[in-house]
């Protein structure tokens, strides 16, 4: 109970201390952003690099065309390749594509896993942003919309913006609205759309069955364009020999279903699966990050050092009072970890607000801008983990010290 | 009726090195009794030693010589710890500079040396309030050091130092930052306190409060003269 009370006493007194309280807030919320930031970058779960490291992705052979179904029976066989117990699969993603009419080609993505796509994604997007909803569509850029006039070989041609709605309507009332929300660089589209030719539209995976149905269509009408597959763990930080492996693996695995001519029918004809990262290079990298975090580790230890050092010297007459009416050094130590304790946790959570605040606003309000949680995770835990050396090297330095040199130096 | 011997010095000094050869000797033999329920003014000028022989005899400094019994217990060969367990159990202080926490109230500062113990927090607020009212400052309980008067804050710090219910109050120079009214009403109060059975050491070089003391104890560059 005694200590308890010290240490329940001292968090509600940090945040009394005003001036302190605030300068310290400060300084642990920008080594917490820092941090957050570093790992979100290092675990590069939300970059270009994310299939590079952790991923396969395979591509329709444009010349043939990969039919929905056949797309599904190479899905389905891929995934059976679990039952190798070298080859495990994380998550997948399947892409397909649709032509409507002879102005409208649809394209399906999952706009809850963005960086499954290599072909539209968000770093790819010139303006606008990602959809966040299954409303939402994205255009490449410079699409227009074309359609017939009235009058004979008359074509209206008019420019897609972003904001603009695009409202399908049956006859009967039905409708089915959509809004353009980004445009993207067409670099990574295996075939690039022709403006003369029909609009193109990529929209979430629901929408785009919806629309499907709602054209009158089916699903076996449609292509399979694209799938990629993701295996457990990430080459450049964690487990790096391991994932290396499993991507090599998942890869080896997947080659034989594709090259043989004799599965032709059954999956379609596809390109060739891109060699994966080599593993010497992933090494590298990953040791290099490894490196690197060790450096931000240090460097957060020292930081949180100094301050911890600060801290305890502001509250050295503080430390003297305590120690002359009795506190045990333990006592003490509480009282100090507390505060420490409860600056870095304000400072990380006043960090992270920020962070994501400012993401959020330069992103234009794109959620998938935002610091995964397992960075911030991460970056608490680091926080927390560099903040005791410095708060154990401080508690021994000043409870070395007597009170009544402590009173003699005010 | 005998009284009891609360603290007992014999031959007690202290020295200390300044620079690489000077030797100063800040204390040097002290033989001293202080009885239970008597103040005692330390009475010396700047220097004399006063601030060094009360941290002697409330365990805040280790002497380098001479004999040091505090009830009964030779506390001369006493480690940090054992030091420590002493102040929390027999000693309370009052400081020329009150040493109050500038970010606790009134209350808190009084209750803060109980709160490793294992007192419930009610009960703690309780005795606080009852010593504040005694020392006339119920108003100012939830007020911060830097909202009350140089006298409301001494009277504070002696409520700090009478929650543990100590067996010795060492108060160094503590009218030395007040008006005169204000010293007298603070020297009254530790009068009170001590005839309520706490021995009371009060060190100063105020001729004042000779007035208050029931014996005085004269230093002169570190000797009882």
């Amino acid at each position: 109970m005694g200590n308890f009370r010290v240490f329940k006493k001292s968090v509600r007194f940090t945040f009394r201390t005003k001036k302190r309280f605030y300068v310290f807030t400060l300084i642990f919320a920008i080594i917490a952003s820092i941090i957050a930031f570093y790992i979100d970058e290092l675990d590069s779960l939300q970059t270009d690099r994310f299939l590079e490291q952790k991923g396969v992705v395979l591509l329709q052979d444009d010349d043939y065309g990969v039919t929905y179904d056949q797309g599904r029976n190479l899905l389905d066989d891929i995934l059976d390749l679990e039952s190798d117990a070298d080859i495990k699969i994380d998550d997948h993603v399947i892409y397909d594509y649709i032509d409507l009419d002879d102005f409208l080609r649809i394209y399906s993505i999952n706009i809850n896993k963005p960086w499954f796509s290599n072909f539209a994604k968000p770093s790819l997007i010139t303006n606008g942003r990602f959809p966040e909803k299954s409303s939402e569509v994205l255009v490449p850029d410079g699409s227009y919309q074309i359609r017939n006039s009235s009058v004979d070989n008359i074509r209206v041609r008019s420019k897609i913006v972003i904001g603009q709605k695009i409202i399908y309507e049956k006859s009967n009332g039905d409708s089915l609205s959509l809004k353009v929300v980004g445009t993207f660089d067409t670099d990574n589209l295996q075939v690039k759309p022709d403006k003369a030719d029909r609009l193109w539209l990529f929209m979430n995976t629901n929408k785009f069955e919806q629309l499907i149905s709602f054209f009158g269509n089916d699903t076996s009408d449609a292509y399979t364009y694209s799938m990629s597959f993701t295996v457990p763990g990430n080459v450049l930080l964690f487990d790096q020999k391991a994932t290396h492996k499993l991507v090599s693996n998942l890869n080896e695995g997947i080659k034989p279903l594709i090259n043989d001519i004799a599965n032709l029918p059954t999956y379609g004809s596809w390109e060739p699966t891109p060699e994966v990262l080599p593993s010497r290079r992933a090494a590298e990298e990953g040791t290099r990050n490894m490196v690197n975090l060790g450096f931000v580790a240090v460097g957060g230890i020292i930081l949180s050092t100094m301050f911890a050092y600060l801290i305890s010297r502001f509250r050295r007459r503080e430390i003297a009072i305590l120690k002359a009416m009795g506190y045990a050094h333990s006592s003490v130590r509480i009282s100090l970890i507390a505060e420490i304790v409860t600056l870095a946790f304000a400072g990380f959570a006043f960090g992270i607000t920020l962070a994501q605040g400012l993401l959020y606003y330069l992103s234009d309000f794109n959620q998938h801008s935002l610091l995964r949680w397992q960075a911030v995770g991460i970056s608490f835990l680091i926080n927390v983990a560099i903040s005791l050396p410095g708060m154990l090297f401080v508690s021994r330095r000043v409870l070395s010290v007597s009170p009544s040199e402590a009173f003699r130096d005010k | 009726m005998s009284m009891e011997v609360i603290i007992q010095a014999e031959k007690l000094s202290k020295t200390y090195k300044r620079g690489r050869s000077e030797v100063v000797r800040a204390v040097e033999d002290i033989n001293l009794k202080l009885y239970e329920a008597e103040m005692v003014l330390l009475f010396g000028p700047s220097g004399s030693g006063k601030s060094t022989l009360l941290n002697l005899l409330s365990g805040l400094d280790t002497p380098t010589g001479g004999e040091l019994n505090f009830m009964g217990e030779d506390i001369t060969k006493y480690n940090e710890k054992q030091l420590t367990e002493l102040r929390r159990k027999y000693v309370g202080f009052v400081f020329q500079a009150w040493e109050l926490i500038d970010n606790l109230t009134a209350v808190e500062n009084v209750e803060v040396p109980l709160y490793p113990e294992k007192i419930p927090t009610a009960e703690l607020r309780t005795d606080a309030i009852s010593i504040l009212r005694r020392l006339e400052l119920l108003d100012r309980e939830h007020h911060y050091p830097g909202e009350l008067s140089g006298g409301e804050q001494q009277r504070v710090a002696i409520a700090r130092a009478l929650i543990k219910t100590p067996k010795v109050i060492f108060a160094d120079e503590p009218t030395g930052n007040l008006d005169s009214d204000t010293g007298e009403l603070i020297m009254r109060m530790l009068k009170i306190v001590c005839r309520q059975g706490t021995t009371v050491l009060v060190a100063s070089h105020n001729e004042d409060l000779r007035a208050f003391a029931d014996r005085e104890i004269r230093l002169s560059n570190g000797r009882i003269v």
